[in-house]
């Protein structure tokens, strides 16, 4: 059997703030393959950006472990670690933020090659960044200019076609598509599907758009403050949600029907907790409908149901029993 | 029904480095009392702007022509008018309810600041009243909130505090742009419940200005859909959702995933993006990205007209069809 690409077990991260420790992540696990997609979904607060920086070794150490194809991600010396930063890249939200300012879209886009591939000459160079920006769906034109005279849809082209010319494995998107426009946004959608598929890529994509990350990733890890509430296929996550707080998660979403919309009752969750003063027991308890005082003691385990799923809720069965 | 508000002609311009830059153009609506009216649009399509203007709020390199008619007197026309009216009459809630409060004013001070600026309360019988709001707008803990600093809450937190301060004046109608923009979806949806609640208990008038389909959904019973500075389609919110006629209403309702859709496989989309400067265009601005366009709409720009029978209108040569009942 192949080992996954990438492999997180027990991830931990604490900050150290002014008001103390923070503990952004606890207890996270889960594992990619190639050719896979994984969405970390969660509200501000919940650590799927921090997911991010951790798996790309952008934090000086983690609890519990990070393997990059059966290697310690955090005990790499720094000539392999060089290795697999050429095959693990990022998309991140705020595409022209994301790029320098001071240089033009080839030498962005060839910027990875020249740190990554020196073996290649300067014309493979010039050739391979041309030929990504046409995939990508840029014009040649746009090759001599610069960020600031592109559209935020056109920036995050420019960005993609940054993270995959060096042909890397693993794609990180870290809400890639909250500073676009609706119009805008199906399309890197789309992009990031077909190369996926294109290149094989692992990708794993962080969003708290629910509505698009059921369109395009095969697996699902929903997070609050720190935790991951419920692990499980997309098609299963979305017709049969488990844990109170993915439930609460999908009623909240507005649909865009007016009929519809006001037929359903609002949700009343109450205030989100904070990270910093995490409460005992289980984390969502103060504001889930079904919480019982063993939730407020005793912190729910992440327990594999069997069917491929995992749920951390005392209470799961109980309240899948009852809907 | 005399409307509340009532834009007529309305263009906004900003004066930039690169010249004149159009940022609304000849838009013209009316919010009735009691309904909401909900402005859709991208960035840039000039939703906000529209209503910026209407208050007097233009950055200072803007500049507003046209018609903001309140209570029968032209805003833009009268500057004693506008400030009688913004604020006291005309509620306004931002996107960010951070910058839109005070930051080294408690919580109390800012909501009692209304009362005595607008109505000329003593401060305790103003402590008082903005106690009652807070609860009425379900502030957890409200007594307490009144001594603590915007920094202390959390954003849905500080949105009801904007709310509240708002609805302390007692205006006839409020305006929210992207109120829950900033916000999660649990509590967005708690936000929009908040709104809903409002709406029924108190006739209030509103106008929501949000690029989120579902936001709209929510709220509005009637929507106006904005394009490249312009108004390009106006109609019942039913309408609007089941049979949009602009093909750009219909393409942006297309290209929102729904969650409670069945659908898989790519996304749909609109192709290309919006048009930088928007005065410029000869045609529909909407012409490049159309899947029905044709050689007269790169020529001759679609005037807003009548639907007939279902009471709205849309600016387009080639509109989609009206859908079999």
């Amino acid at each position: 059997m192949n080992s996954p690409l990438i492999d997180v077990q027990r991830l931990g991260v604490r900050f150290r703030t002014r008001k103390g420790w923070l503990q952004a992540l606890r207890e996270v696990s889960f594992s990619v393959n190639a050719n896979e997609t994984i969405a970390i979904v969660g509200e501000s607060g919940s650590g799927k950006s921090t997911i991010a920086r951790a798996i790309l070794r952008l934090l000086p150490a983690v609890d519990g472990a990070v393997h990059w194809q059966g290697q310690d991600l955090y005990a790499l010396p720094p000539a392999r670690l060089r290795a697999a930063r050429r095959d693990l890249q990022i998309v991140f939200q705020d595409p022209l933020a994301s790029l320098d300012p001071r240089l033009n879209v080839e030498e962005i886009v060839r910027e990875p090659l020249e740190v990554f591939q020196r073996d290649l000459s300067a014309d493979e160079r010039s050739a391979l960044v041309a030929r990504v920006l046409e995939r990508v769906g840029l014009n040649p034109t746009a090759l001599a200019g610069y960020p600031h005279e592109f559209s935020g849809g056109q920036c995050q082209r420019i960005a993609i076609a940054r993270a995959i010319v060096g042909s890397p494995k693993l794609l990180v998107c870290d809400e890639p598509l909250s500073a676009l426009d609706v119009s805008i946004q199906g399309q890197i959608v789309n992009l990031l599907a077909e190369l996926r598929r294109e290149l094989g890529l692992a990708l794993i994509f962080i969003s708290h758009n629910l509505a698009v990350v059921r369109r395009i990733a095969g697996s699902v890890l929903v997070l609050y403050l720190g935790r991951v509430m419920e692990h499980a296929a997309s098609a299963d996550l979305f017709a049969t949600p488990r844990h109170p707080y993915t439930r609460a998660l999908l009623a909240s979403i507005p649909v865009p029907d007016p009929q519809r919309a006001r037929r359903d009752a609002p949700v009343a969750l109450g205030e989100p907790g904070s990270a910093l003063h995490p409460p005992p027991g289980c984390v969502f308890h103060v504001r889930c409908p079904f919480a019982v005082e063993r939730c407020r003691r005793e912190v729910p385990v992440l327990e594999s149901s069997g069917d491929g799923r995992s749920v951390a809720c005392h209470r799961w069965r109980e309240i899948s029993a009852g809907t | 029904m005399q409307p509340l508000l009532e834009l007529a002609g309305l263009d906004v311009r900003f004066t930039t480095r690169e010249g004149e830059v159009s940022a609304v153009l000849a838009v013209s609506l009316e919010v009735r009392p009691g309904e909401c009216l909900g402005v859709m649009g991208e960035s840039g399509s000039g939703k906000s702007q529209t209503f910026l203007a209407a208050l007097g709020l233009l950055a200072r390199n803007g500049r507003a022509c046209g018609v903001a008619r309140f209570g029968g007197e032209d805003l833009l026309a009268s500057p004693e008018a506008m400030r009688r009216v913004r604020g006291a009459r005309i509620g306004m809630i931002f996107q960010d309810p951070m910058t839109a409060l005070t930051p080294h004013l408690t919580i109390g001070e800012q909501l009692c600041e209304v009362l005595e600026i607008h109505r000329s309360l003593e401060r305790r019988e103003a402590r008082a009243q903005a106690l009652t709001m807070l609860q009425r707008v379900h502030m957890s803990d409200a007594a307490a909130r009144l001594d603590q600093y915007p920094h202390e809450l959390s954003g849905g937190m500080r949105q009801r505090v904007m709310v509240a301060m708002t609805l302390l004046a007692g205006p006839e109608l409020v305006i929210a742009d992207e109120p829950t923009t900033a916000l999660d979806v649990t509590v967005q949806a708690e936000i929009l419940a908040l709104f809903r609640e409002l709406r029924r208990v108190s006739q209030l008038s509103l106008v929501v200005i949000s690029h989120d389909a579902g936001v709209i959904a929510e709220l509005a019973d009637r929507v106006a859909v904005m394009y490249a500075g312009r108004i390009v389609e106006e109609a019942s919110a039913q309408s609007i959702f089941q049979n949009p006629r602009h093909p750009y209403t219909q393409g942006l309702l297309a290209a929102v995933p729904r969650i409670d859709d069945r659908l898989a496989g790519p996304l749909a989309t609109i192709p290309g993006q919006p048009p930088v400067r928007i005065e410029s265009l000869p045609g529909c601005s909407f012409a490049d990205r159309c899947p029905r366009v044709s050689d007269r709409c790169r020529t001759e720009r679609p005037c807003l007209r009548s639907d007939g029978a279902a009471g709205g209108q849309f600016a387009c040569h080639h509109p989609v069809p009206v859908a079999a009942p």
